[in-house]
């Protein structure tokens, strides 16, 4: 990519496109991390990873997002709510930048999660992580 | 001239902080000190006790000058004046302690609302005063009139301490001894940071020998890759060791820093209950035991609040009035017994009162009208069922809610809390004789010794103490492997599943695990280490995960998860029970002990009758009863138990230390065996009361 074709903007859109989180969210993204896996603590968390020295529970964001397990290997470092945890996902495709506050957004689906934030039309939509985690695939939050 | 001091805004909210838990020590000192002369009738408790909580008063006022709290000041300067004059004249009656409770209320409340809590409402000037007359009312001789707090601006004077030095300096930090306050948050990330060093020194260990390698496999320049090798290997080695060592021992400082004794959290109990009982007009006694135990300081910030929920639930719904235990034959003073106890790195805490029991009717009243349950599935819950309703959110025995209790805010907030460190919370009540609550929550999150082990390619951890024996497996393994003599049945294969889910190797060795005497088998692929490992809870947000208990970072950077083993062992058959029935409490204690280690699940009851009702409502295999008891004896026990329809094929052992010659009474009555009680009779009780097994 050349220098003058880098967007710079607040969010960061997902691979394969159509998803996205506030850069300022985000902590740390990391290629293939080693993850210990755990069952039983709610159908979309995947296990634990060790980030700079502290333990972070990992969700696959796949079952989150269509409920089918995903194949992704790069996982986002998200902090919410006071909490760190990792979300597993395809990767990252772009930065970009918020759309401007004026713009329309389309009407979500009926059965849009409530984390998906609507967009306008060809934006990716904002995921809230403090929503994502009230999400009943995560399990009942201590 | 030189200008005052006058930390700014951000500073003081810091000190405000700061002091407010320092504040928490003095208070529990002076606390419990009031506490322990107001029942010293005896004088037995010597001057140093109110030395003490001088002390403790003397450094409130000069923390509350730190923070310009300037109303603390003056109520610890008067208290500290109250409890030099009640010191001297040995005058720490009820009138003069329930002052200064008020005074340590007051200053509580004064601190709560600095440090963002609701507005104090506090009339110092007049508790101040109120104190300032109490001293010179004291009686015996009265003390030398002394300088007003030096900040005071009180009307009057309250006598200061002469031989403590008024705190102006610094700490001493360059004494041995001195301390210094440090969030539990630093000390998280100093271990965090602690990991990564020792993650990093792993990484270029490895890195070194990658190196060596490729030079020691190099054909062409042999030689000298030989030569820079092994310089390699000298000139690193020393810097790493060293390095190891010091990452080691910054670990090891943090987790001691981390841990504080269990009876932290005992110290709040006493004014709990001599206020609760005062205002309940009730006589308590609490005995506590087991506060040596060193916890984790996240452990202690649950406990300690959860034992003040429990310790007021035993008193005000337990406990009965003095008039109504002695029509039921009880003395008139209630007893409320606080055990800490360890075992296979849990700690064990059990909060026993002797008073009516959980009332059974008041709960199905209150399930049914918050329609939690039908009248008809009320009426079918067993006792042992319906008596769990009490842990549920907002659920209240009470139609009113009183001062102390009736919100429904109780043992819910207490199982939460014990949740939230992948702890539980257990009841038991016998209607007539008492309710016990025991809570168990990891030690934590300090350094343990865990065997690292390997399974499905990742690494599984094992508490040391969980362990009793590794056993090498050769060649593929049937269902169960043999320690001791005995088979010991291999995980199923589900466990095995969810412990690895991504597959499984072939397993070369088995480590045998241990809970209460029963023992399972986890096949592992290989083995790793037993290393000292720094453990902690599961991170939050994750729900519990049953299996796992705790998880640790590898000086790799790989993430170990501890298993465990309460759960592994869940895929046994359940344990046989036993009732032990016995008022001699090293008795009871050491049977159940051996019991327990012989694979029983143990109940204890402390005299016949509560045993009886014991055994009426729960589901037991056998009974082990001393004969010379209060309420029922061995022997009325043994005669009762045969006429029930219900118990009567339960297995009966009577042993006794005093009563010799009762065996022949004993086995008329239906005993299956009596036995002396002597050193070594634990044995003969755990064989005679499991003939047929082969490990007695």
């Amino acid at each position: 990519m050349e220098l003058d074709e880098v967007q710079v903007g607040d969010l960061i859109e997902l691979s394969p496109g159509g998803r996205a989180f506030r850069q300022s969210d985000l902590i740390h993204i990391v290629s293939d991390p080693s993850i210990a896996p755990l069952v039983g603590a709610g159908e979309a968390w995947v296990g634990l990873a060790n980030l700079s020295g502290n333990l972070i529970p990992v969700a696959d964001l796949g079952i989150l997002d269509s409920g089918r397990p995903g194949e992704g290997k790069t996982m986002l470092a998200i902090r919410a709510d006071g909490v760190s945890f990792g979300l597993l996902c395809e990767g990252v495709l772009r930065t970009c930048a918020s759309p401007p506050n004026d713009a329309l957004a389309d009407e979500p689906l009926p059965d849009d999660p409530a984390w998906l934030l609507a967009s306008p039309p060809g934006e990716p939509r904002l995921i809230e992580p403090r929503l994502l985690l009230e999400d009943p695939r995560l399990g009942p939050i201590r | 001239m030189t200008r005052a001091f006058r930390p700014d805004d951000e500073l003081r909210r810091e000190l405000l902080q700061l002091f407010a838990a320092e504040s928490r020590d003095e208070v529990e000192v002076i606390s419990s000190g009031l506490v322990a002369l107001e029942s010293d009738a005896a004088g037995a408790i010597g001057a140093g006790r109110t030395d003490e909580m001088m002390r403790a008063a003397h450094s409130l006022k000069g923390g509350a000058r730190a923070v310009e709290l300037e109303s603390v000041d003056r109520l610890a300067h008067a208290l500290e004046g109250l409890l030099k004059a009640a010191g001297d004249r040995g005058a720490f009656d009820g009138e003069t302690v329930d002052l200064a409770y008020r005074a340590l209320d007051g200053i509580e409340a004064i601190i709560a609302a600095a440090t963002g809590g609701p507005p104090a409402e506090v009339n110092v000037t007049g508790l101040t005063d109120e104190l300032q007359t109490a001293i010179t009312g004291l009686p015996g001789e009265r003390p030398a009139p002394t300088e007003p707090s030096p900040r005071s601006t009180a009307p009057a004077p309250a006598p200061a301490p002469e031989a403590l030095p008024e705190p102006t300096g610094p700490s001493p930090l360059g004494q041995p001894d001195a301390t210094v306050r440090v969030r539990v948050s630093k000390l998280d990330g100093l271990m965090a940071a602690v990991r990564e060093l020792e993650a990093a020194r792993v990484g270029v260990e490895h890195a070194t020998g990658i190196l060596t390698e490729r030079a020691e496999a190099d054909d062409l320049k042999a030689r000298e890759y030989d030569v820079r090798a092994g310089n390699i290997r000298e000139t690193t080695a020393a810097p790493l060791t060293r390095l190891e060592r010091a990452a080691r021992e910054v670990a090891g400082e943090v987790s001691e820093a981390r841990t504080v004794p269990l009876s932290l959290a005992f110290d709040p109990l006493p004014r709990t209950v001599r206020d609760l009982g005062r205002d309940l007009g009730r006589e308590v006694e609490l005995t506590t035991s087991g506060g040596e135990v060193d916890v984790d300081r996240a452990v202690m910030e649950v406990l300690r609040p959860a034992f003040v929920h429990v310790i007021r639930n035993a008193i005000d719904h337990g406990i009965e009035s003095p008039a109504a235990r002695a029509a039921g034959g009880k003395d008139e003073k209630g007893r409320v017994t606080v055990t800490g106890r360890t075992s296979a790195g849990l700690l064990e805490i059990e909060v026993a009162d002797d008073g009516a029991g959980i009332d059974a009717d008041a709960i199905r009243r209150s399930a049914i009208s918050r329609e939690l349950i039908t009248a008809e599935e009320a009426d079918a819950l067993p006792y042992a069922e319906l008596i769990e309703f009490v842990t549920r959110p907002g659920f209240s025995t009470r139609d009113k809610v009183t001062e102390i209790s009736g919100r429904g805010v109780g043992l819910d907030a207490v199982n939460e809390g014990l949740g939230s460190i992948q702890g539980t919370l257990g009841i038991t009540s016998i209607p007539g004789s008492g309710s016990k609550v025991t809570m168990t929550v990891p030690l934590a999150i300090a350094a343990t010794e865990v065997i690292v082990a390997e399974l499905g390619g990742l690494p599984i951890g094992i508490s040391l103490s969980d362990a009793a024996r590794i056993v090498a497996l050769e060649g593929p393994s049937d269902e169960a492997i043999e320690v001791d003599g005995a088979p010991v049945p291999f995980c199923s294969d589900t466990t095995l599943e969810a412990l690895a889910p991504h597959g499984r190797g072939e397993a070369t060795c088995a480590i045998a695990v241990e809970v209460g005497g029963r023992r399972i088998a986890l096949p592992v692929e290989r083995l790793r280490t037993v290393q000292r490992l720094s453990t902690m809870p599961l991170p939050e947000p994750l729900p519990r995960v049953s299996l796992i208990r705790s998880a640790a970072i590898l000086p790799d950077g790989d993430v170990l998860r501890v298993i465990e083993v309460r759960t592994l062992i869940e895929d046994l058959p359940p344990p046989p029970v036993v009732l032990i029935a016995d008022d001699s409490a090293a008795w009871l204690e050491r049977a159940r002990r051996h019991l327990a280690n012989h694979g029983w699940r143990v109940e204890t009851a402390p005299d016949g009758r509560v045993a009886l009702a014991m055994l009426g409502e729960g589901n037991f295999d056998a009974l082990l009863t001393d004969v010379e008891m209060p309420g029922h004896d061995g022997i009325e026990l043994t005669d009762m138990v045969r006429k029930d329809s219900e118990l009567a094929d339960i297995r009966v052992v009577v042993w006794s230390a005093s009563a010799e010659d009762a065996g022949p009474a004993a086995l008329a009555a239906g005993a299956d065996a009596f036995l002396i009680k002597e050193p070594g009779a634990e044995d003969d009780a755990a064989a005679a009361l499991r003939p047929d097994d082969p490990e007695d």
